[in-house]
């Protein structure tokens, strides 16, 4: 009878490799983030099956995108740290509730609105900031609906890359123009053009630049566009000028 | 008015939310220890940090206001307490070697030492026509009692 041959050499370094492959892949209870290329429902199934680590990497992937709402929703900078944080918190103890086939963001967002709630309530708002002049809110039926300031948020998200994708020059543009909010005729001073230029060349143009990215972003703009009042966008333009 | 781009004011928007700190988080990824959900992160531990200073600056103050008024009075009760190994009721002057029950010291004889008794040593002092060394001596020997 034939002894069988000793597992070495090929047979090891197979071993080896499918145990690399699955350190890297494969949720660990260890508490170390999983690879950020991770496959977002393979994350996202293991967020619900309660791998902390899986939740640990979709917290660093949902961060920005979630602060932003909390933005959308409150309108507060000071509280941005206390709703994330209370949020990412209630998330993380109610993460074998959540159901990997809805998207994580408006689960997360729908735990979001609570905790903004409560805040108002602990700070004797009303409305919660709700009811305010922004580029959103006009048309909607509920100002706080998670799916829609999830998209929100993921635009603006994608929007600030895009924006940090331009050339200094546009970037310098829209920072002065849009970010601190200065008239069209100081940008052009301080770009040297024309304000004819600068108002009929050179932003169009790099709106258009915008535009193209957010489009390869998967960022349909007339789903926005669509539930903006045009008189809310002409008041604030024109209270820019 | 020329129609406006509809992305404009969401650039607005963009703006307002980056100067809010709605990126705030964007570069710095926290730690492990620092996540959210993690009893230790450091938004817990500044929590409870400022809860700990909050509740140990008035028991601070109040401990500090308490030596300030306990201890001056402490120190005067020192310089006040009695030698080792003398009576206890001895005056720091009587520790001092100054028997003011001496004789020698009521110059004026009148039966009490006072600032009287100092004035006639004075007078004395004077009429003795001089001011030696050995006079000094003399006289800060009566003054003294010694």
């Amino acid at each position: 009878m034939a002894t069988p041959r000793p597992r070495c050499g090929y047979d090891s370094a197979a071993v080896l490799l499918r145990r690399f492959v699955a350190s890297r892949t494969a949720p660990t209870a260890l508490g170390v983030p999983l690879p950020e290329a991770l496959d977002e429902s393979v994350l996202l199934r293991a967020v619900a099956a309660g791998n902390a680590a899986a939740f640990t990497t979709a917290y660093h992937r949902y961060a920005v995108r979630l602060r932003l709402a909390a933005w959308r929703m409150s309108r507060r900078g000071d509280w941005l740290d206390d709703l994330a944080n209370e949020t990412w918190r209630r998330a993380f103890e109610a993460r074998t509730a959540y159901d990997p086939a809805r998207p994580f963001l408006v689960w997360l967002i729908g735990i979001l609105r609570n905790v903004f709630r409560e805040q108002c309530r602990n700070a004797g708002v009303v409305g919660g900031g709700a009811e305010r002049d922004d580029p959103g809110s006009a048309g909607r039926s509920d100002p706080l609906d998670p799916a829609r300031i999830a998209a929100e948020a993921e635009m603006l998200a994608a929007l600030n890359e895009c924006v940090a994708g331009l050339s200094p020059a546009d970037q310098d543009l829209v920072r002065w123009r849009f970010f601190e909010g200065q008239a069209l005729r100081a940008v052009a001073q301080r770009m040297g053009v024309a304000e004819a230029t600068l108002r009929e060349v050179r932003l169009p143009a790099v709106c258009g630049r915008l535009r193209a990215c957010l489009k390869v972003r998967g960022i349909a703009l007339d789903d926005f566009f669509a539930a903006h009042g045009g008189d809310e966008l002409q008041y604030l333009l024109g209270e820019r000028d | 008015m020329q129609p406006s781009d509809p992305l404009h004011p969401w650039l607005s928007e963009l703006g307002c939310a980056r100067a809010s700190g709605a990126f705030a988080n964007e570069r710095t990824r926290p730690v492990e220890k620092d996540l959210p959900w993690n009893p230790a992160s450091s938004r817990g531990t500044a929590g409870i940090g400022l809860r700990l200073v909050r509740r140990a600056v008035p028991v601070a103050a109040a401990a500090a206001l308490a030596l300030a008024v306990l201890i001056p009075g402490r120190m005067f009760q020192r310089e006040d307490a009695a030698v080792p190994g003398t009576d206890s009721a001895l005056t720091p002057l009587q520790a001092a070697g100054v028997n003011l029950d001496h004789r020698g010291a009521d110059c004026n004889a009148d039966g009490v030492v006072n600032g009287l008794d100092i004035d006639c040593f004075l007078r004395q002092h004077a009429a003795s026509g001089g001011a030696s060394a050995l006079q000094t001596e003399t006289f800060t020997r009566r003054l003294l009692g010694t």
